[in-house]
Parts: C-alpha cells; structure tokens; sequence
C-alpha cells in the first residue's frame, strides 16, 4: 500500500508538471482538489486520464461515488487496489 | 416523522339513501368521520341524528350553504381538532371507498402533498358533464400554466390540512360547485406538491345531483375568470415556480418550471406562428430588463460591424432594435430546438452536404472531440442524427443544463446525447477517454464565457477586433483525449439551416512544459474560425455576456 502511495505521488508530480515538490511534501490524506494540493480542472483532467492510462482503471456509473474516489491519494490508492482484484 | 392523524370529511345535502351505506362501507377501515349537513330536509336530518348517535361528528347549518362551505366548514373543524389530513368524499357513493387506503397510504409517506382523485370514468357520465370536464381542464391548465390536465373537479382528494387553513385565512374561497376547483387551483399556486390517484368514478343512477345548470355555471365562469386574472397577477412568480405533478405509480419525478411547459404548449397547440407572435412580448421583457445581455449584445454587433458582415441587417451600423432582433433570434432558436427534438424539423430541412460528412464520422467508430460553439443551434444537428450515432454533448452552465434536461423529457434522445457535468474531475476524463474509446463523439463548446471569479485558464486571443478570454479546457481536454478535432456549427440561413463541419486537426499535441505557448495557436486558430461565421451570421452567437471583460 505505501508503495502505491509513493507511486501514486510520483504520478501526479510528473503527470502535473509539478517539479517544484517532492513526493514527502504530499500529504497523503489532504485534498488533492479545493484547498489542499490545490489542482484545478485541467489538473483533474490530466490526472484522470494519467491514472486511466497506468492503471487501466474502471469506474463505476454512478458519477458521485466515482468522485469519491479521487478525494485523496489514500482514498485513490485504495480504489486502485480494489479495482486490481477484480 | 411528522404526526399525522387523517379525518373523512362528508358534505351532506338529502342524499338520506346513499349517506348509511356510505357509512356502513367506512365503518371498516377505523377513520373518524366529520359529516356536514349542508340544510338538509327532516328525513336526511333523523338519518344523520342516528350516527351521531354511533360516533360520526355531526357538524349542521340551517339553511343550504353550498358544497364549499360545508366542505370548509367540517376542515375548519377538523384542524381545531388536531386532524392533520382530510379526505373528502361525496356522500352520493359517486366515489369508489375501496381507494381509502391508497389515499390514505399515499399522505403518510407525501405528507405535504394534496392527493387527488383523478377519475377513470364508466359510460355512466352525461355527456354534458364531459364537455364541461374538458372546458374546465382548459381553463385549469392556463390557471397553473400547466401542459399536464390535472383534475380539479373529481371531489375525492385529501387535503393537508395545515396548507388548507392558511389558504382559508387568506382568500374566500369558492362556497360552492366552484369550491373543488378553486381550492385546488389556489393550493398549486401556493406551491403545494399535487399528486394523482387515479380511481374510479361512476354517476349512480339512483344519485341526486345538485349541480343547477344556470347558476352553477354562472358561477363557474366567475370563477375561472377570477383564477385566470389571479394567473395574471401571479405570472412572474409562476413561471418561476416548479411545478410538480406527480403520479401516484411513478418515482417523483423532477419538476418542470413553468415557462417552459408554457412556451411548450403554445408551440404544440397554438402553432408556431403564435409561438412567434407571443415571443414577441416575452423577448421585449427580457431585452428591457436584461440590462447586461442588452449591452453584451450592443457591444458584439458593434464589432461585427467595425469587421465588416455582408449580412443585409448589418449594412449600417447596429442600434438598439437590431439588439432587439438579436434577441428574437435568440427565443427562434428555442423554438428551433424544441421542434427539432419533436421530430417537426426534419432531415430535408437542413443543408445535406456537411452532414454527410459527420454522419460518416460517427459512423467510422473512430471517437472525435467536436468543438461547437453559441453560434446557431448546434444541438440540431444532434437531433437529425440517428439513435444509433453517440453523439455526447457536455453541458456545463446551470441554465443549459436545465433547459436540456426539460428538453429530455419530451424526447428520450436528449438524454442520451447529453453529459451534464456540474464538476470537472478525474472521473469526468476517464469517462470521457471511454466514450472516445468506443468510437463516441465528444461535443465541447469553444467559446464559453469564463466566470470572473474562477481560476480558469485562459488564453487571451483576438476574435473581432478585440482580444477576449478563451477557456484552455476544452483544447486541453481534446489534446488529452488525443483523437481528431472537428469543428462544427449548425446556422440558419435564408434557406434553412445548414451544417458547417469542418476538420479541425489529427490531434492536438502539447509538450507539458510549453504546453501553454503551444496552445495559444490553437485557441487563436478557433476564434478566427467562429469569428468567420459570426460575421455570415452575426444574430445567431447566442453569447449574452461581457465576452472582452479583462
């Protein structure tokens, strides 16, 4: 799990352009949108499709719950686990 | 939970035969009884005495007041008695008592909704009663600004009682053969949720009426008259208000502000012509009062014509009535939408040539983002396409969202071509990157105007003489949907419309480090095609806002 997290940290950095943090300064259970890491739109956009494309990731229909799980990195790494079971 | 305690309530005038079996078939189902005698005759008099005698609440006037006041009378009573809910029942065993526990269930779990009857008649009705129905569903539906015939004379409902007494403090409501539909129509325009029970009504015939041709008629007219004047006075708050009749089987479903059944309902039974004629007014009021979308469309028109159009009405310089135009041809496109989506604008109305040319690309099952824009009326061309094309347009502004989803409700197609997205998040392009996928067509606007307060990334690029703010999202988005872009505008000309569809580029590709330098290009590259087409058809860029703010 944690070294999803990491992984997970990286991609967003490298998916984001985000060159000037480090995977440590990432909190792990702050928002990744709104106040926390502070991504806008465009961000989510790209990370979307960055964790689509990696993970090959299925959602589910229901647009609200999907929504959830991009709330943190924990709560995306948990989803990405769960997703690989299946 | 709210309490809830129901009472029957029973208006009695010498109906002595039908009254004791009524009761009789009540007795079972453990509801108390409020019975107003409404100046009855001795014998009806001696009959109710009895079952006063066996615990119905027996509430008397001397002389013949009328239905409503008996009505009122014994739900005035009830609510000082602490009853929450009344159902009214006529005491001529017109109404079928076996429905008593679907009203009864259906106001547990809809406390604030008026139930009503909506009767399903046998071949007992006189056929004048039925041309009278028909003329009261016209008047009612124009009372409410409602498409939906809601029945307001079946005198088998349940009342909130709460709602009825602050409606009784406020107006005086019709005493008589008038009062079934007069309380109803003002409970609809006091926002009270309205809900059908469909349910069987016959007309015995052995049953007295009371109803008295000449005067009840009289009095009916008086009153439809008073509603509709009451309409009037209303409108504004009307119109605003969402309407919703639901049905008893149906999940409830979401209600449908007024304007837009009304709009709705001139177009399908008054014609298009009325349609135009009655747009007239309404565009006035909104091109009075609309102080920013009149000066947005003031400064627009300005600069197509500092451009140069070859549009006839741009041959001298643009005044306020050619904002007025403007205006029109913004409520013709309404028009426009709602007929194509009611199947009335067909195929052959529309230019073949370019349509031709998207129909292959949907059909090619290779996924494309489209960038459209508020110039013409691209969801026609979405309407012309057969159900089998994916054809998904995002929707993103609160005001399209809800016309389209009213839209949807007339015609199952728009809800399928529509993505209404209230966020942008991961989950939005993950979706979004399986529809292209499997071969859909994403449609995107070009042109949306950014909100002063968002964060938005915008490119400043120059589109009729003057640089203006383009949102990077949708460029970002095709960009990382990697597919081909198209572009594509669906505009009225003298002839009718035509589908302007034009390929755009293979994929947009960006370096994420000088992505922004890359992307201005682009970005400059579509305002210069949407500025090509607003100058052939200046008065269809439905764009109503300060578009140059800096």
């Amino acid at each position: 799990m944690n070294d999803l997290i990491l992984e997970l940290k990286t991609l967003i950095i490298e998916s984001l352009n985000l060159e000037e943090i480090t995977p440590d300064e990432i909190d792990p259970d702050a928002l990744l949108f709104g106040d926390g890491l502070g991504l806008d739109s465009i961000d989510a956009l790209e990370l979307g499709l960055a964790i689509h494309k990696k993970y090959d990731v299925k959602l589910s229909a229901n647009s609200e719950e999907s929504r959830q799980h991009f709330t943190s990195v924990t709560t995306l790494a948990a989803f990405i686990t769960g997703n690989q079971k299946k | 939970m709210m309490r809830f305690k129901p009472c029957i309530i029973i208006p009695v005038y010498n109906h002595k035969d039908g009254i004791v079996t009524t009761l009789e078939l009540l007795h079972d189902y453990k509801i108390p009884i409020i019975i107003v005698d409404d100046g009855s005759d001795v014998d009806t008099q001696a009959v109710l005495a009895s079952q006063e005698k066996i615990g119905v609440h027996l509430y008397r006037f001397d002389t013949n007041q009328g239905k409503g006041s008996a009505v009122l009378k014994g739900m005035a009573e009830a609510y000082q008695a602490g009853y929450t809910h009344a159902l009214q029942l006529d005491a001529d065993r017109q109404h079928d008592i076996n429905d008593i526990p679907k009203f009864i269930n259906l106001a547990q779990k809809n406390p604030t909704t008026l139930i009503y009857g909506d009767p399903i008649f046998d071949d007992s009705i006189p056929t004048g009663r039925l041309i009278g129905r028909y003329l009261t569903h016209f008047w009612v539906c124009v009372e409410i600004l409602s498409l939906k015939i809601v029945d307001t004379m079946c005198g088998f409902r349940l009342y909130p009682l709460d709602k009825v007494h602050d409606l009784m403090q406020k107006v005086r409501l019709g005493q008589r053969m008038d009062f079934d539909t007069d309380i109803m129509v003002r409970l609809i325009w006091e926002n009270v949720p309205i809900m059908a029970l469909p349910t069987q009504v016959i007309y015995p015939k052995t049953g007295i009426s009371h109803f008295n041709y000449l005067s009840d008629n009289i009095r009916l007219i008086k009153m439809h008259v008073t509603l509709v004047f009451g309409m009037l006075r209303r409108f504004p708050r009307l119109l605003r208000q969402h309407h919703a009749v639901k049905h008893w089987s149906k999940i409830p479903e979401r209600g449908t502000p007024l304007a837009f059944n009304l709009m709705l309902w001139i177009y399908k039974y008054l014609g298009r012509r009325i349609f135009q004629i009655v747009l007239v007014p309404v565009m006035a009021y909104f091109f009075v009062w609309g102080k920013t979308a009149r000066h947005a469309s003031q400064q627009y028109l300005k600069k197509v014509y500092a451009l140069g159009s070859s549009h006839p009405k741009m041959a001298t310089s643009p005044t306020l009535s050619s904002s007025f135009y403007h205006f029109i041809q913004f409520g013709l496109s309404a028009l426009d939408r709602m007929a194509s989506w009611n199947g009335d604008i067909k195929y052959h109305d529309i230019d073949a040539g370019d349509i031709h040319a998207l129909k292959d690309l949907a059909q090619s099952g290779k996924g494309a983002v489209i960038i459209g824009s508020h110039l013409g009326n691209l969801e026609l061309s979405r309407a012309l396409l057969d159900d089998a094309i994916k054809m998904n347009i995002l929707v993103f502004t609160d005001h399209a969202l809800k016309f389209n989803a009213m839209l949807a409700h007339v015609n199952s197609k728009v809800k399928n071509s529509l993505i209404q997205i209230s966020h942008l998040g991961p989950d939005t392009a993950i979706m979004l990157k399986e529809k292209i996928d499997q071969g859909e067509l994403i449609v995107i606007l070009g042109d949306r105007t950014p909100t002063n307060h968002s964060k938005e990334r915008l490119h400043y690029v120059e589109f009729l003489g003057d640089t203006a703010p383009f949102s990077q999202g949708p460029f970002i988005l095709a960009s990382l949907l990697a597919c081909p872009v198209y572009l594509l505008f669906c505009l009225k000309e003298e002839d009718g419309y035509h589908v302007h569809f034009e390929h755009f580029t293979d994929a947009i590709i960006l370096n994420r480090k000088t992505r922004d330098a890359e992307l201005k290009p682009v970005i400059q590259r579509f305002a210069k095609r949407l500025e090509y087409y607003c100058l052939q058809q200046p008065f269809q860029w439905f764009n109503f806002f300060d578009f140059w703010h800096k």
